[in-house]
């Protein structure tokens, strides 16, 4: 995993000095709310419906051990012994105070975190595929690159005022496990038949108010030229994107109003400046430079372990032959799986994990792998390098802890966002809605059996939640100051990306496990096997069956 | 089914600066954690004057200082919006309300 240098040491620490004389000089008066409002967001520091939020960047949710070990330590010396991992890959404390926030900052420099870039119009943490540098369906690790780019946007001083946010994913796999579809630029790392690296280069997706799927500016961009492309993107973007209406200021509106066909022509013409800049070329012995951090670790010569999944999947310890089926992934390296964590269990809200969990889990990925963490968009943690014989040992700790429950990537694996229990731009909660979908939805044979299925709520039409993009979704809305949930169908974040659809008018929260109970049985009399998933029925039969089983006798 | 709002009045509220908690402005001008010690004011010269006023002279203490708006029923029982509910409620019991300690 990538070290910081002296220099980048020395900038994390000083922005810790930084802010705590800024924290000073706002509670002595010297700054006004308004000066020192743009000061904190820089930090990461929000103030929400309760209390203050601090966001601390994960870059391409890649946690070592140690790091955990402090976030549980922030988590119990300085919040309320709690953190949430986000659909960014991010975490969030939801309880600091302003004047502890300097001491965390401290915390944070001292293993190399920070909280910066992670609010305001810049470039946000670059987000990847979880299972960076250990898929099987793996073709080139990613996190070279997103290293390369955190690097690039980080303190860019061009980018630090963008018409609105930007946001950027990378994935290296056959699978997109990344949701790059519904990013500012995605990019999907290919080889050609010559064996070359290069991008599949898309950009303008996104979700919020206007759902857009990014429209391909490259079939392939070489390896050498992903700075130099990014850095001509993002300066149309910046000359051009809409100033004047915020809900208009995202690179995808900017691509919709000029066309693609136009904006790829600025951008390639920009290009032909960026492409001969030294400072943006990726030569060989940079990119050399920069792998040489990401090798793999010593992995063990180890058979396959094949013959041992299989007997555990067909074993009579249903709770493990599930657990296998659903929450592993296969590894590029025989003997070892990649295992996946499930955050949601029925005792905390998706994606919260306590201090002792953090602690617990930091030492279960140094006596089962290398001591590395990784977050997922689904708001899961992943242990990337567990040995097969050791599973059975794995499960257990994972059970007692709390997070082996069979449903990562089934329904009640649901991204939830903080809503309104927290989130100040909330019109409605999102934590209690999935709660009761997943108490409704106890029964976990029938889980497994319903197949691969999302469900993502949002508390508002921000979409932190990608309620757009899950297979079922759930977006908050104000009645007038009540809460109501308007459902949409088809959405999907994967290489097949669509944006849902909206089934029908708004329910209450007591309605919705209701309605979601009558999709899934729907979705069970229609597929035509247990092959048939979810969102292929939808797009199959359309809207029309399940909005009769959910507004039949209730309109 | 809720009941009819039949006229509104406001309290003035604002978070603590220090460590965001929500506060309302007490009729003696202080600030407490409860909602129901709100003084509830309803001529809106009133109403703008003291949102203000206290936005200046609680600058050091208390910020994001504005006026809620509170629906009275017949009876003169208080109608919230959802978010000002929960902000009432306050963060212990928010924290109670996801399963954690208060
Ligand atoms: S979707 Fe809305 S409610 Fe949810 S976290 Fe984002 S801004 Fe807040």
């Amino acid at each position: 995993m990538y070290r910081y240098d002296e220099a980048d040491q020395q900038i994390v620490e000083e922005r810790a000095r930084q802010f705590r004389g800024q924290v000073e000089r706002r509670l002595d008066g010297r700054l006004s709310e308004e000066e020192f409002r743009p000061l904190r967001l820089q930090n990461g520091l929000y103030l929400q419906l309760h209390a203050y939020m601090l966001r601390v960047a994960i870059p391409y949710g890649l946690l070592s051990a140690t790091q955990l070990r402090q976030l549980a330590h922030i988590a119990r010396t300085y919040d309320r012994g709690y953190g949430h991992f986000t659909t960014r890959q991010n975490l969030q404390f939801n309880w600091p105070t302003l004047t502890d926030t300097p001491a965390i900052l401290d915390a944070l420099a001292s293993v190399q975190m920070h909280a910066i870039q992670t609010s305001g119009n810049c470039v946000r943490n670059v987000t990847s595929d979880p299972f960076a540098g250990v898929a099987a369906d793996e073709i080139v690790d990613p996190r070279p690159y997103c290293e390369f780019l955190r690097q690039w946007s980080t303190f860019h001083p061009e980018f630090a005022h963008l018409p609105r946010k930007f946001k950027i994913a990378v994935t290296g796999a056959t699978v997109d496990r990344a949701a790059i579809a519904v990013h500012d630029i995605g990019l999907r790392i290919r080889k050609d038949e010559a064996g070359r690296i290069g991008f599949e280069y898309f950009a303008g997706g996104g979700q919020g108010r206007t759902p857009v799927l990014a429209e391909k500016l490259r079939d392939f961009l070489e390896e050498a030229d992903l700075l130099a492309y990014t850095e001509a993107v993002l300066r149309i973007y910046n000359e051009l994107g809409r100033r004047d209406n915020k809900y208009k200021a995202r690179i995808k509106v900017l691509i919709k109003e000029m066309g693609s066909a136009e904006f790829r022509r600025r951008v390639e013409a920009e290009f032909e400046t960026t492409r001969h800049d030294p400072a943006l070329r990726l030569d060989p012995e940079a990119l050399a430079r920069m792998k040489a951090h990401f090798v793999p670790p010593d992995y063990a010569t180890l058979p396959d372990g094949q013959t041992a999944l299989q007997a555990g999947r067909l074993g009579k310890d249903r709770a493990y032959a599930r657990w296998l089926a659903s929450n592993l992934a296969p590894h590029r390296v025989p003997g070892y799986a990649i295992v996946q964590l499930s955050l949601k269990s029925e005792t905390l809200p998706p994606g919260d994990v306590t201090a002792d969990q953090m602690d617990a889990i930091a030492d279960l990925a140094e006596r089962h792998g290398f001591g590395r963490i990784l977050v997922t968009h689904r708001q899961n943690l992943v242990l990337p390098d567990v040995r097969i014989d050791a599973l059975r040992q794995v499960h257990a700790a994972l059970e007692g802890l709390g997070f082996a429950t069979p449903n990562v990537d089934r329904v009640t694996d649901i991204i939830a966002c903080p809503g309104l229990d927290y989130c100040d731009l909330a019109n409605a909660r999102s934590i209690p809605v999935a709660q009761s979908i997943q108490q409704t939805l106890a029964d976990a044979d029938r889980v497994h059996d319903l197949g691969p299925l999302t469900l993502n709520i949002s508390g508002c039409i921000n979409a932190c939640g990608h309620h757009h993009v899950g297979n079922i979704g759930i977006l908050g809305i104000d009645k007038q100051g009540e809460e109501f949930y308007q459902l949409t169908l088809g959405g999907s974040a994967r290489d097949d990306a669509s944006v849902g659809k909206v089934l029908g008018r708004a329910l209450t929260a007591e309605e919705i496990p209701g309605a979601v109970e009558r999709i899934l049985a729907t979705y069970a009399v229609l597929r035509s096997g247990a092959d048939e998933a979810f969102l292929a029925v939808v797009r199959r039969v359309g809207l029309g069956p399940f909005k009769e089983a959910v507004y039949a006798d209730h309109s | 089914m809720s009941e009819p709002v039949r006229s509104t009045v406001h309290v003035l509220t604002g978070q603590r600066l220090t460590d965001g908690v929500i506060v309302y402005r007490t009729a003696e001008g202080a600030w407490s954690e409860s909602f129901w010690d709100g003084e509830r004011v309803d001529a809106p010269t009133v109403r703008d004057a003291r949102v203000a006023h206290e936005q200046a002279a609680q600058r050091l203490i208390i910020t994001g200082i504005y006026a809620l708006e509170v629906g009275l029923t017949a009876q003169g029982a208080p109608v919230l919006s959802m978010r000002e509910r929960l902000r009432a409620e306050g963060a212990s019991a928010a924290r109670v309300r996801l399963g954690y300690p208060p």
